[in-house]
C-alpha cells in the first residue's frame, strides 16, 4: 500500500495559535510554554492543511497536485515532519471515518 | 537578516541576555527576570534553514513581547562570545565578598561557611592586599568583610584603611558585632565602612539559641544600637529557620526599636551550605508581609557582577556557590581567575530544566543560572 494513501488524520493541538508571515512562513505559539515555532514555507504549507479531515494520504495528495516530485519521498517527508509535531505535541492522531 | 549558525554556539548579549543558536532554533534567557523564550525552526520538509527575517521576527513578537525586547538588543549591541568572564561580571562588577577569616566568636546552627571558635584558616594580610587591589582594578563598587567573624581577623581594619586609601567606593563589615568594641570600634567609627549585622531574634533565648553563644543577644543589639546612634550605616540580616520563623514581626519590630530603618532590615532563607545544608530540615521561609532580601528577589535589576574569595583562598562566584571553586588566589590572582576567556560549554541546553536540577542545592535564581552556564569549567 503506498504511504499516501495512510489514512491517519492529524489534528492541531486546541490551545495554539498561529500567524502567516508575509514571507509564508508560519508562527505557532503554545501560551502554556515558552516555546516559539517556525515553520517554513513548505512546512507552512502542510501546516496550513491540517483540519481534523485531511488525511496524511490526502495532505500527500495535494502536495503532489502542486509539485513535481516522487510521491514515496513526499509522503516519507510529510509523515516525518507529522512526527515531529506529534512529538511536540502540536497535534494528535484520528483515524479517517 | 539574522541567519541561524549551523553550529550551536553560546553568546552574552550584554547585560541582560544569553543566547544559544543552532541550525534552526534559538534559546534566550533574559538574566534579569529570569523569561526564557525558545524559538524553533523546523527544516524537515525540504532541509532548509529557518532565516529570522523582518517578517518573522513582527510575527513572533505579536504573540511574545520578550521577543521584541530581544530584537531590538540584537539591533543595538552585538554578541559577545559565552565566556567565564562574560557570565560572572554580568551587568558589570558589583560586590566581592572576603572572609578574611573561618574563625567566629559564634557557632551559629545553620552557618554556610562552617565557622567556630576553634577555627584557624585565614587570609593572611599580603594576599588580602593583593585581593582589594585586584577589586579596585576590576570595578567592584562593594567589598564586604566577612567570616567568620571579620573583627576577630588581625587584619580587618588594616583592610578598610587600605581600601579607603586606593578607593573602593564602599565597603561593609559583616559580623555580630560581638568584637566591635574598645579600640576596634573607635578606629572603625573613623573609618566609616558601613555595617551589616547578623541577627535572629528579639527573643534572648532564642537569638543564643541559634548563635549557640550565651549572651550574645545583648551584645550584638547593643553593638546595633551604638552604631546607629554614632551615625553609621546600618542594616541587619535575618536569617529565617524553623527556631526563629513564627516570631519575625517582633523581632521586626524590635529592630526598629533598636533605631534599624525599616528598608535596612532584610529577612533571608537560609541556604542548604555549610551547617546549613545539616540544619535544613522543613521550608522556613519568612512569613508574609516580611521584607526579604535573596531569595526573594528573584527578578533582578541586574544579573552576575558578584564574587567571593573563602578565608582558604578560593574564587567562588558567591559565598554560596562553594560547588563552584573557580580557582585559587595561592595560584593567580583574582583578577586572573575572574577574567578568564575560557568559553563555556557550547551546546545547545535547556535552561529551565537544568537551573530546576541546581534547585536542589541552591534556593538563589542567579546562583542556579550561573551554576548551569559555569559547570564543568570549575575545579572539583
Amino acid at each position: 500500500m503506498p504511504e499516501h494513501s495512510d489514512r491517519r488524520v492529524p489534528q492541531r493541538k486546541n490551545t495554539l495559535t498561529h500567524e502567516v508571515t508575509d514571507t509564508d512562513e508560519v508562527v505557532i505559539y503554545d501560551g502554556n510554554t515558552p516555546q516559539l515555532l517556525v515553520l517554513n514555507d513548505i512546512a507552512a504549507g502542510v501546516w496550513l492543511m491540517i483540519d481534523g479531515k485531511r488525511s496524511i494520504g490526502d495532505i500527500t495528495a495535494e502536495i503532489l497536485s502542486h509539485v513535481e516530485a516522487e510521491p514515496e519521498t513526499v509522503a516519507r517527508d510529510v509523515a516525518a515532519f507529522l512526527g515531529q509535531l506529534e512529538q511536540r505535541k502540536l497535534i494528535a492522531w484520528e483515524e479517517a471515518s | 537578516m539574522k541567519r541561524m549558525e549551523r553550529q550551536e554556539t553560546g553568546y552574552f548579549l550584554p547585560n541582560d541576555w544569553i543566547l544559544w543558536q543552532s541550525q534552526g532554533s534559538l534559546e534566550a534567557l533574559k538574566l534579569s527576570t529570569g523569561d526564557q523564550i525558545q524559538i524553533e525552526g523546523t527544516p524537515a520538509i525540504d532541509g532548509s534553514t529557518i532565516e529570522l527575517s523582518g517578517s518573522v521576527w513582527e510575527s513572533l513578537a505579536r504573540f511574545e513581547p520578550l521577543v521584541g525586547q530581544l530584537r531590538g538588543r540584537l539591533q543595538e549591541q552585538a554578541l559577545q562570545p559565552l565566556t567565564r568572564e562574560t557570565v560572572l561580571r554580568g551587568s558589570g562588577w558589583r560586590q566581592l565578598f572576603v572572609e578574611l577569616t573561618a574563625k567566629c566568636n559564634e557557632q551559629c546552627v545553620h552557618c554556610y561557611a562552617e565557622s567556630a571558635p576553634s577555627r584557624t584558616e585565614a587570609l593572611g594580610w599580603p594576599e588580602l592586599r593583593d585581593v582589594l587591589e585586584d577589586a579596585k582594578a576590576l570595578g567592584f563598587e562593594l567589598v564586604q568583610l566577612t567570616g567568620g567573624d571579620p573583627l576577630i581577623s588581625p587584619h580587618c581594619i588594616r583592610a578598610v584603611e587600605y581600601a579607603a586609601e586606593i578607593g573602593i567606593p564602599q565597603i561593609e563589615i559583616y559580623t555580630n558585632g560581638l568584637a566591635l568594641r574598645g579600640k576596634t570600634y573607635e578606629r572603625l567609627r573613623e573609618l566609616t565602612p558601613s555595617f551589616a549585622f547578623s541577627f535572629y531574634s528579639h527573643d534572648p533565648e532564642t537569638h543564643d539559641a541559634i548563635t549557640q553563644t550565651p549572651g550574645s543577644h545583648e551584645r550584638t543589639a547593643r553593638a546595633i544600637r551604638r552604631a546607629i546612634a554614632d551615625g553609621l550605616k546600618v542594616r541587619v540580616g535575618v536569617i529565617s529557620m524553623r527556631q526563629n520563623q513564627h516570631d519575625a514581626l517582633r523581632t521586626q519590630e524590635y529592630l526598629l526599636t533598636l533605631g534599624v530603618a525599616q528598608g535596612s532590615i532584610g529577612f533571608d532563607q537560609m541556604r542548604d551550605v555549610g551547617r546549613g545544608d545539616a540544619a535544613i530540615t522543613e521550608s522556613a521561609a519568612p512569613p508574609p508581609g516580611i521584607q526579604t532580601g535573596g531569595v526573594e528577589t528573584k527578578r533582578l535589576r541586574s544579573f552576575g557582577g558578584t564574587a567571593a574569595v573563602s578565608y582558604e583562598g578560593t574564587v567562588y562566584p558567591c559565598i554560596f556557590s562553594r560547588h563552584l571553586p573557580l580557582g585559587t588566589i595561592h595560584d593567580a590572582g583574582l583578577a586572573a581567575i575572574l577574567t578568564s576567556a575560557e568559553p563555556l560549554a557550547s551546546r545547545k541546553r535547556n535552561l529551565l530544566t537544568a537551573r530546576a536540577r541546581w534547585g536542589e542545592k541552591l534556593s538563589c535564581w542567579e546562583c542556579q543560572t550561573r551554576s548551569v552556564l559555569l559547570e564543568g569549567t570549575c575545579r572539583a
